[in-house]
């Protein structure tokens, strides 16, 4: 936690004062960006996504700027506080334009950084536990071992045996989908073709075919670690991509947001 | 009729060759004699294609003898070239059987008993001639070698090394990937080695890539095998060669039948010279490596410089104006000589120097001027040099708050002896007492001093040992009060993990730290628990020292190789009612480290069930080396995002390579350490850099110039953690700065490669390692560049704060 929250501290005083001037200002018609107060709204909205904005920046420029944690954690709740900032602007008047939109991608933007903050949080700690001090350089060199041996012990097992322990080294689990990466589903490698070979395996040791029960064994633990340390390295992924996944809306949806808004301010000033 | 010359110069070698071209230049009747059929023959028997370097760099080449930094066979061609120019009189296969007589009476033996006399004689033979052989039964088969030409030339051979040197191990690595490779150490370890070749030799060792037989040495050797005496008994090492790296030494018996005197029986000593090379047998001069010098560049003035006074056209030596430079500032116009009088006459550990040493030391020293007031160091400073008082006082404030208390140290005394010992920062700040003149050995010339000549060695630990019990027990008293504990005294090394004392021991001594740290850990529910750090310049095992038939609480271990302070129970106890402030300091301590074991039990109470503990974290690090850093870098991956910010960050602010391998480096629970330099306490890597290209600022950043690295690798080679890479400088490349690129990143995906490096452009390695981002005058930008805090430089005495906090485990 950078400095017992302090950007935190910053922000809930912003917001709470903002509410606090909304609920006692009496503006000439309904609550709109155009009344003083509306105004005040906009001009800190403004400078506040034009700051955040330039974290995207920041983040590269390296080297005698103190630290950026503090950048960091100051982004996270500003932003958060961007919400309320920002919607007491609009006076709750939103409509199909330029203006609503530009309130809608920066909605999406804080979602999304919500997100990504909630993944920041969460994952470097269970990607540490997942990987218990392996890397994925490792895993998959542990993977390859496996793969080789139960190849080699597959040998030994007649031909349509031998063509599932194969088929089930070349099982990873299939494509990633959404539920997957965002619902945490762990594909279930012995629902595929891992199952089907141990499986046959088995049959195998109950006397059936004539391989030598002895190879068995080993061939279905390697087989099932195998399995293990495919669902570990998905699992790996998975938290890897959760936490570059949500810059893909974010950073764009920043872009447009910065457009959109450029064009409201724009407008604003043009046709008023 | 046997020919006479003016001058006959034996051996071909730099030194020899220089000396016989400059004689052909002057006109000087003289002879060079080579034992073999051509010139040089210990360049000669180079690796082929091995890079020879022309340190120091600074020294200026005298005379017409060319030689430049290049390959073996470069160098040797130009040097056939320049004999054949110069019209020199060499005479190869004419190895000196006997010598004999002095100045105008030299008699020279040659093959076939031809006599050639000399008026003055020059012996450059080296060493190289005279290899150390094994000297067993059997060792003149055919197949039993003392070099190493080509590793390649050998494959799928048995092949055993006898030697465990620097030589021996590199020649062993070598050979290892294609051969079965045995080493034969006579010692029970590799210390003997540069700490790049141990940690090397270890690793092969470990794989199972070289067998090694320690505490061995060869009884005899048979056919296709090697006869070995082992702790165990005698063993057999089948072999289909062997290769004996055991040293060059002086060949004794053919110098001292000259007359030439040594000073020791070390077989390794070298003839005591004047200041012209001149020996004790008049007439007869030594210059290179047989004289202790070991560097061509050396050689190959000295054996100018000879010839001219000879010719009676005298020139200066070659340090002479850079010498003369060096004294400027503190001597005006003085003449180098008599500099040097002057030191000699003021600065003890300098008198017993050879003229010869003394100008060495120079080179590298320096001498300034104080007034009275001016800081000579400061407190918390990183600078490891010995200072030494020629004229005027220093005063040691070891207490800042009591000026009046300082140690007051004199005329031909010296201080920073304990940051010369330790390699920790400055423990007090010293300033001049009244106009003063001091000299500045660095570290480096006062440890080869040390290593040559004893006495040194044996006064600083003296003074040494002084200075460290009076600071840690008695700083508010003078220190000859404490002359009684200090006789009770002595000096302990410990090795690396070796334990110091063990809990549930009787406490019978106290003991002050003075090189390396240790930890101090107690056995709770049948595990180790870690409790504290000791670093450097500490006290402890204090506790219970107070009572009698008190037990130790808790077990210390060196966590590096230690060096510590040891004070018998008894002589404290009995300077107590003397001194009742030592009751004060050990009750402090003792109090200090109970609120440290309850600090910890704390902390371990606050851990989850079946979670790791902070122990085992501080148990880790230690085993990793940490204790002997004064930086480490660190990453909590329990709250790293994998981002690789830290890695960019590092690359951006040094020409776009990155000092850090954030994937590499040992884990446990979720502390990782990245390889990266950890600026250790003796830097491993500053022991061999020919240069000098490595230093220590004194803010602790260990740096390397990249403008007088000449990429030699040796600091590479000496790191035990890996974190120097030989690299081309240019080939980083910058940050991609453009818009689109950035996006494109941003979201995570991939970027087009940037410009790929051009591999055939003219380039040159360098040693790059991390530096702290000194020069952009902010913190390190791994650190500063961490989105999530996870990434922390730390010294040890904060990472055990750190670990105790909680940090460190997920």
């Amino acid at each position: 936690m950078w400095k017992d929250a302090y950007y935190g501290k910053v922000a809930l005083i912003l917001s709470v004062a903002a509410i606090f001037f909304y609920l006692i200002d009496h503006p000439s018609g309904v609550p709109n960006g155009g009344s003083w107060l509306g105004y005040t709204y906009g001009t800190v909205g403004f400078g506040l996504i034009g700051w955040l904005a330039w974290f995207g920046i920041r983040r590269r420029r390296y080297g005698g700027q103190g630290p950026l944690e503090g950048w960091m954690s100051a982004h996270v709740y500003l932003g958060i506080a961007l919400i309320v900032v920002a919607t007491l602007h609009t006076g709750f008047r939103f409509h199909w334009n330029v203006h609503t939109l530009a309130y809608v991608l920066m909605a999406i933007v804080i979602v999304s950084g919500i997100f990504g903050a909630y993944t920041f949080l969460r994952y470097p700690a269970m990607m540490t536990a997942n990987r218990a001090g392996s890397t994925l350089k490792t895993m998959s060199a542990e993977l390859a071992g496996l793969d080789q041996s139960c190849r080699d012990l597959a040998l030994t097992f007649d031909d349509e045996t031998a063509a599932l322990v194969v088929a089930a080294t070349q099982d990873f689990g299939g494509r990633f989908t959404f539920r997957e990466i965002f619902l945490g589903r762990s594909v279930n490698l012995v629902e595929g073709a891992t199952g089907g070979a141990i499986a046959r395996l088995r049959d195998q040791v109950g006397g059936v075919g004539n391989a030598q029960p002895a190879e068995v064994l080993p061939l279905v633990q390697n087989l099932t670690k195998r399995a293990t340390v495919v669902v570990k390295m998905r699992r790996d992924w998975r938290y890897r991509a959760q936490m570059l996944l949500w810059r893909a809306i974010h950073v764009p949806l920043t872009i447009a947001l910065v457009l959109a808004l450029t064009i409201h301010v724009f407008a604003v000033f043009y046709y008023r | 009729m046997t020919e006479h010359y003016k001058v006959a110069i034996i051996g071909s070698g730099p030194g020899g060759l220089s000396a016989a071209i400059t004689a052909a230049d002057q006109g000087l009747s003289h002879v060079l004699l080579e034992r073999t059929n051509h010139l040089s023959d210990t360049i000669f028997k180079y690796q082929k294609g091995k890079k020879v370097m022309a340190h120091p760099m600074r020294l200026p080449l005298q005379g017409s003898m060319p030689f430049e930094e290049g390959f073996r066979e470069g160098i040797l061609d130009n040097w056939n070239v320049a004999a054949e120019k110069s019209g020199a009189n060499i005479r190869l296969n004419a190895e000196v059987k006997k010598m004999s007589g002095e100045r105008g009476s030299f008699q020279l033996t040659l093959p076939g008993n031809e006599i050639i006399t000399a008026d003055e004689v020059i012996l450059a033979i080296g060493l190289q001639g005279n290899l150390r052989k094994v000297p067993v039964p059997g060792a003149d088969r055919e197949w039993v070698q003392y070099q190493l030409d080509d590793p390649d030339a050998y494959q799928n051979e048995r092949i055993a090394i006898i030697g465990a040197g620097d030589a021996g191990i590199e020649n062993a690595i070598a050979l290892a990937s294609h051969n079965e490779v045995s080493i034969i150490n006579r010692q029970p370890d590799f210390s003997r080695a540069k700490p790049g070749n141990v940690a090397a030799i270890e690793k092969a060792i470990r794989s199972g890539q070289i067998r090694a037989y320690a505490n061995s040495a060869p009884a005899r050797i048979d056919d296709k095998a090697l006869i070995l005496d082992t702790a165990e008994g005698q063993s057999i090492v089948p072999v289909d060669r062997i290769i004996a790296r055991l040293g060059a030494i002086p060949p004794r018996k053919f110098l001292e039948e000259a007359g030439i005197k040594f000073p020791s029986d070390d077989p390794a000593a070298v003839p005591e010279l004047s200041e012209t090379y001149e020996c004790n047998v008049p007439g007869l001069y030594i210059i290179g490596a047989l004289a202790g010098f070991t560097l061509i560049k050396q050689a190959v003035n000295q054996g100018h410089e000879i010839i001219r006074r000879m010719a009676g056209d005298p020139i200066a030596p070659a340090d002479e104006d850079l010498l003369q430079q060096r004294f400027e500032s503190a001597f005006q116009g003085a003449s180098v000589n008599a500099v040097l009088t002057y030191l000699r006459e003021h600065v003890p550990i300098l008198a017993g120097l050879t003229m010869l040493q003394l100008r060495e030391v120079m080179l590298e020293s320096t001498i300034a001027r104080f007034r009275a007031g001016d800081v000579v160091f400061k407190r918390g400073d990183y600078t490891n040099s010995l200072w030494n008082i020629a004229e005027g006082t220093a005063h040691v404030l070891i207490n800042e708050a009591r000026p009046d208390m300082a140690v007051r140290i004199g005329e031909a005394e010296f201080f920073g002896e304990i940051g010369l010992i330790s390699g920790r920062r400055r423990g007090a700040t010293v300033v001049a007492g009244e106009a003063s003149v001091m000299v500045e050995v660095p570290r480096r010339s006062m440890r080869r001093l040390q290593s040559s000549i004893k006495a040194i060695k044996v006064e600083l630990d003296r003074v040494a040992m002084r200075r460290i019990i009076h600071t840690a027990l008695a700083r508010d008293r003078p220190i000859s009060e404490i002359e009684d504990i200090i006789a009770g005294a002595e000096l302990k090394r410990y090795k690396a993990f070796e334990t110091i004392c063990a809990e549930g021991e009787l406490v019978d001594a106290l003991y002050i730290m003075r090189t390396g740290s240790a930890t101090v850990s107690r056995i709770d529910n049948g595990r180790e628990v870690a409790l504290n750090f000791i670093a450097a310049g500490s006290l402890f095992g204090e506790r219970g020292l107070l009572e009698d038939e008190a037990k130790r609480a808790a077990t210390i271990r060196a966590t590096v190789a230690s060096e510590a302070v040891r004070i018998d129970a008894s002589v404290i106890r009995g300077s107590m009612e003397r001194m009742p402030e030592l009751r004060g300091i050990f009750e402090k301590a003792v109090q200090s480290q109970l609120d440290q074991t309850v600090h910890s039990a704390l902390a371990r109470a606050g851990q989850r069930v079946g979670g790791t503990d902070g122990s085992a974290v501080t148990a880790f690090l230690v085993n990793q080396g940490v204790g002997e850093a004064t930086n480490a870098f660190i990453i909590d991956e329990g709250l790293c995002t994998r981002c690789g910010n830290c890695e960019s960050a590092c690359a951006s602010t040094h020409d776009g390579i990155s000092r850090v391998n954030r994937d590499a480096g040992p884990r446990a629970m979720s502390v990782l350490l990245p390889v990266a330099c950890r600026h250790c306490e003796n830097p491993h890597c500053m022991t061999d850099c020919p240069v000098d290209a490595i230093t220590r600022a004194p803010t602790g950043e260990v740096f390397i110039n990249q403008n007088t690295c000449i990429g030699c690798s040796n600091c590479a080679n000496n790191c035990p953690y890996g974190v120097i890479n030989m690299v081309d400088p240019t080939s980083g490349h910058k940050e991609h700065q453009n818009w689109l690129t950035w996006l494109l990143d941003s979201v995570g995906l991939p970027t087009p490669a940037p410009k790929p490096h051009d591999h055939n452009a003219p380039h040159a390695t360098k040693a790059v390692k991390c530096d702290l981002c000194k020069d952009t005058g902010g913190s390190p930008a791994c650190v500063a560049a961490c989105p999530t805090g996870a990434a922390i430089r730390v010294a040890p005495e904060t990472y055990m704060a750190w670990v105790r906090d909680g940090r460190g485990r997920s």
